[in-house]
């Protein structure tokens, strides 16, 4: 049952986004002020002259903005995917990395950052992701007809080999602090986002994540299983390739930027659920919108929570949102 | 019990009385011919036809094992048959857009169950489907058929209810609603009084009696034999994949038949309050 | 967290020493060398209570910096095996390293390493001696070899404050005497090269730069690089974090615009790599010291704590010197 306006809460999220990336901009080891920073950021988009050396004035354009703006995309990507999985798995712990895309993309990852393959670190993961993914396709056709459940036991059975192979590598091949850059990378950090990460991000997102978001009605038909949708005249084959393909699309690209971040795809839908229902009309714009707000402030906090150091923003993730979620579900179950 | 000897050596007496127009194309009700299923190599329904009269409340009756569900979910395209063709009021069931089809046919599935904490209304919604786009938002004349068709099957009450939470009785219904909020011409069930206890198998019954009175064509594949013979105009009899009869209930149900198709001993008698046919069983 | 990250944090934890170059501690109690060859030396090395009766005289060394400072002691003769070496020995002991055979690329296995029945493993990571590496330590001790820790690499116990060359010098002084030789020549040649090297910095700042491209890993307040930065005048950007090498953030790095950038030239990392990773981030590529070349390299062998680190500290001041012309 609703407890929250759908409509109100995508309102005040879609406002929060806004504050938020004004705000988390402004914040940053670099003491620059809030006016410098957005009179800064003017400047680049033509309206008048920046107050900053250019140097400084890199700090904002070419590394706070683009990391800011990339969090929001990742976020919403990955809690986008978390609750379309969820539905088409029609399982509730289904996360956007099930079917072998976040361990493809490490395998991937770490094959540049310790075997040194001379490719671009993005497209090796976003290549890893999708060959996974080929593969549990591959492997759950193999015992007969697809099914969700299927597919979710081949998923889990591809990702074991891809994690055994990357352990391998990383064992055997790490050396000196390069550990670190692999177990940055496998723990989800935004720290690489530069412009092209945002085009790859917001690319993803426009391209493929809002079209996947106008289908919660098709999502909502497959409450029943799959004749009573195929009952409604749902294409109910066609439907899941479909968002499947799409899910594996956003969440491959975000992978290949971000590392994989845990926790945003599967905790955030059902943090949404927990206050408007699971109308997916309502759920998957506004985990879209939840995503993107989190991950802009658990990246803030990554990056300056211990000022200079940086820490993996997938800790972060993960350390604040469990807790998060803990209460809401206390809070659902002493009210019903 | 069916012992599948038995059948080996009679033939399958098939006694379809043709009851409404015997041609698809320019028949009304909906009209199957020459069905064939098969899966994974078996046979499963054994290239029959069948005839359902428009605006009439049929039962589909057999054993279990028979073929009631492949036979209902071929004739409302749910899953395509291997060969064969479904015409409803003379158009092409099968080879109709997905959409179409599922403004003019819904189908109830036996034991509607879901983990998704929809509420009741959120359901019913879901009957609307086939009437709108993807994006378009609710519209006032949608909703006033979902408040309809909650009315019809009298769970207006449990609107804001969780599916969930109801009975089995109450679920039976809101899965009824649903279908209807598709405003459906014809309308299939799939065992839909199982596990209802006796009043609500009743009254489930006669609200499928109100709407054929509406104009909609009712197929419902009913395992009690009595209910199907105390409500339905119509039945077809299937036995292994084949119709074994087809008719109106009071040619169709008789004790010979009913021992040959299920192996048991049948004394047709009458309700006296209802007046119908009452069967009861005993061990051959 | 995902089985596949689990996976990770658990081959991270038992890497993860692998990249602590860390500073190194005074050891607490360490007896000076007496005359008697014949007496025990007892020590306690990064927490762990070692004993030599008698100079040890077959070692294996594990990592360059133990290789190289028993070729700085003269004691090339009793090494048996090397492993896990950082790249070329310089050319002062070139001729006694000739003749050093490796016996593994990376950490060697216990197997490996008892194979050649050595009395001593002298280790210049901490975390080399673990059961999936070169043995722990009591195992090994029980089956008769000694084991030690180059004193500035202690993690578990013993870190210093802040290291200093007086810590380098006294690690130096232990090793010689468990050996029963006499360091105190070296010891006075290093001391007067140390006293020699003119502090060129001029109190300019820097950026050591370790590792990493989109965290910077760098050496920060404690350690082996705040002290050769210190020695040669230079302010290190990150003196106030409070660790020997620390994940850092390029932004506190543009904000303060380092006059120089030290880049570790590591063989799995080169300085041409990091001046790579420097010009690609539109950010970074900006700094006066990137757009003006004002680098310092330093091999990674020598950017450890050990017997290269005056060397280190020599080349550091000459490099600022011919940079400034």
């Amino acid at each position: 049952m609703a407890k929250v306006s759908p409509v109100a809460l995508g309102a005040a999220l879609a406002i929060a986004l806004l504050v938020s990336i004004t705000i988390a901009v402004t914040i940053g080891p670099a003491d620059i002020r809030f006016d410098e920073v957005w009179r800064s950021i003017g400047s680049h988009l033509g309206i008048g002259v920046s107050p900053l050396t250019e140097l400084r004035d890199g700090i904002v354009w070419q590394l706070r903005l683009p990391r800011v703006l990339t969090a929001g995309a990742v976020g919403a990507g990955l809690a986008l995917s978390g609750a379309v999985m969820q539905a088409i798995t029609r399982n509730p712990l289904a996360d956007p990395y099930l079917l072998g895309l976040s361990s493809g993309a490490a395998l991937g990852a770490v094959s540049v950052l310790l075997l040194g393959a001379a490719v671009l670190l993005p497209l090796a993961a976003f290549v890893g992701a999708l060959l996974a993914l080929t593969l549990t396709l591959l492997l759950a056709g193999s015992l007969g007809a697809i099914t969700p459940s299927r597919t979710v036991l081949a998923g889990i059975a591809v990702s074991a080999l891809a994690s055994a192979i990357t352990s391998f590598v990383i064992f055997w091949s790490v050396t000196g602090d390069s550990y670190r850059e692999v177990l940055s990378w496998l723990l989800g950090s935004l720290s690489g986002a530069r412009w092209p990460a945002v085009a790859i991000t917001m690319a993803a997102i426009i391209v493929v994540g809002v079209p996947v978001m106008l289908t919660g009605r098709l999502l909502d038909s497959f409450a029943f299983g799959d004749v009573q949708a195929a009952s409604l005249g749902v294409n109910v084959s066609a439907t899941r390739w479909g968002l499947l393909a799409a899910t594996a699309l956003v969440t491959g690209a975000m992978v290949s930027v971000s590392g994989s971040i845990g926790f945003v795809g599967l905790i955030l839908p059902h943090a949404v659920r927990l206050l408007v229902g699971p109308g997916h009309r309502a759920l998957l714009p506004l985990s879209a919108l939840l995503g993107a707000v989190f991950l802009v402030w658990a990246d803030t906090l990554a990056r300056t929570i211990f000022d200079p150091r940086e820490i993996p923003v997938g800790i972060v993730t993960a350390m604040i949102g469990a807790p998060i979620f803990a209460f809401l579900l206390t809070r659902r179950k002493s009210s019903t | 019990m069916i012992r599948p000897e038995d059948h080996n050596e009679r033939p399958p007496t098939v006694n379809t009385e043709s009851y409404g127009p015997s041609s698809a194309s320019e028949s009304s009700g909906l009209v199957g011919e020459r069905i064939t299923i098969t899966a994974d190599g078996t046979l499963l329904i054994d290239n029959i036809d069948c005839t359902v009269a428009r605006g009439s409340l049929s039962a589909l009756v057999g054993p279990n094992g028979a073929g009631k569900s492949t036979l209902l979910r071929a004739l409302t395209a749910v899953k395509l048959p291997a060969s064969g063709t479904v015409h409803f009021d003379g158009e092409d069931l099968l080879g109709m857009p997905r959409r179409q089809r599922a403004r003019l046919a819904a189908f109830v599935e036996q034991d509607a169950a879901t983990d998704s904490a929809l509420t009741v209304e959120m359901v019913v919604k879901l009957g609307r489907l086939p009437h709108q786009s993807l994006w378009e938002a609710d519209s006032p004349e949608s909703a006033a058929v979902v408040t309809a068709s909650l009315d019809t099957v009298e769970m207006g009450a449990f609107r804001e209810r969780e599916f969930q939470s109801l009975s089995g009785g109450e679920k039976q219904r809101v899965m009824l609603a649903r279908a209807l909020a598709q405003q459906p011409q014809l309308l299939t069930l799939d065992e839909p009084t199982n596990h209802l206890d006796i009043a609500a198998q009743l009254s489930v019954l006669e609200l499928l009696d109100h709407l054929r009175t509406t104009g909609v064509t009712v197929l419902a594949a009913l395992h009690d034999l009595s209910l199907a013979a105390s409500y339905c105009d119509h039945i077809i009899v299937l036995s292994h994949g084949r119709v074994v009869a087809a008719g109106t209930t009071e040619a169709v149900l008789t004790e010979a038949l009913i021992a040959d198709v299920y192996g048991v001993r049948a004394s047709i008698l009458r309700n006296p309050v209802t007046g119908k046919p009452v069967i009861g069983f005993s061990p051959v | 967290m995902s089985v596949l990250t689990r996976v990770a944090l658990v081959a991270g934890a038992s890497v993860f020493a692998l990249s602590g170059c860390a500073a190194a501690g005074p050891q607490a109690a360490a007896p000076s060398p007496t005359d008697s060859a014949a007496q025990s030396v007892a020590l306690s090395n990064c927490g762990f209570d070692v004993s030599f009766d008698s100079a040890p005289e077959r070692v294996i060394t594990i990592k360059s910096s133990t290789t190289e400072m028993l070729l700085a002691l003269g004691l090339g003769d009793r090494i048996i095996g090397t492993a896990f070496q950082d790249g070329p020995v310089p050319e002062e002991w070139a001729s006694d390293a000739a003749g050093l055979t490796s016996i593994a690329e990376r950490v060697p296995s216990e197997e490996a390493v008892l194979d050649l029945e050595p009395d001593l493993v002298f280790a210049g990571w901490e975390s080399t001696f673990s059961a999936d590496g070169a043995g722990e330590r009591a195992d090994l001790n029980a089956l008769g070899i000694n084991t030690f820790v180059a004193p500035s690499a202690c993690q578990s116990s013993g870190q210093p404050a802040k290291l200093s060359f007086d810590d380098v010098f006294s690690d130096i002084e232990m090793v010689a005497s468990i050996f029963r030789v006499d360091a105190s020549e070296l010891i006075a040649d290093q001391s007067d090269r140390l006293a020699a090297i003119d502090a060129t910095g001029d109190s300019r700042t820097a950026l050591w730069f370790s590792s990493g491209s989109d965290t910077p890993y760098v050496g920060a307040g404690i350690g082996a690089p705040q002290m050769l930065l210190e020695t040669v005048g230079l302010t290190n950007i990150a003196a106030d974090v409070d660790a020997t090498w620390a994940p850092y953030n390029w932004e506190a790095v543009v904000d303060v615009d380092p006059d120089f950038i030290v880049l570790v030239d590591a063989a799995w990392n080169s300085a041409e790599k990091k001046i790579g990773v420097l010009e690609a981030n539109p950010a970074t590529a900006n700094l006066s010291a990137v757009k003006a070349g004002r680098y310092l390299v330093v091999p990674f062998a020598a950017s450890e704590a050990g017997v290269r680190s005056v060397e280190a500290a020599e080349s550091l001041a000459a490099q600022i010197a011919e940079l400034d012309g």
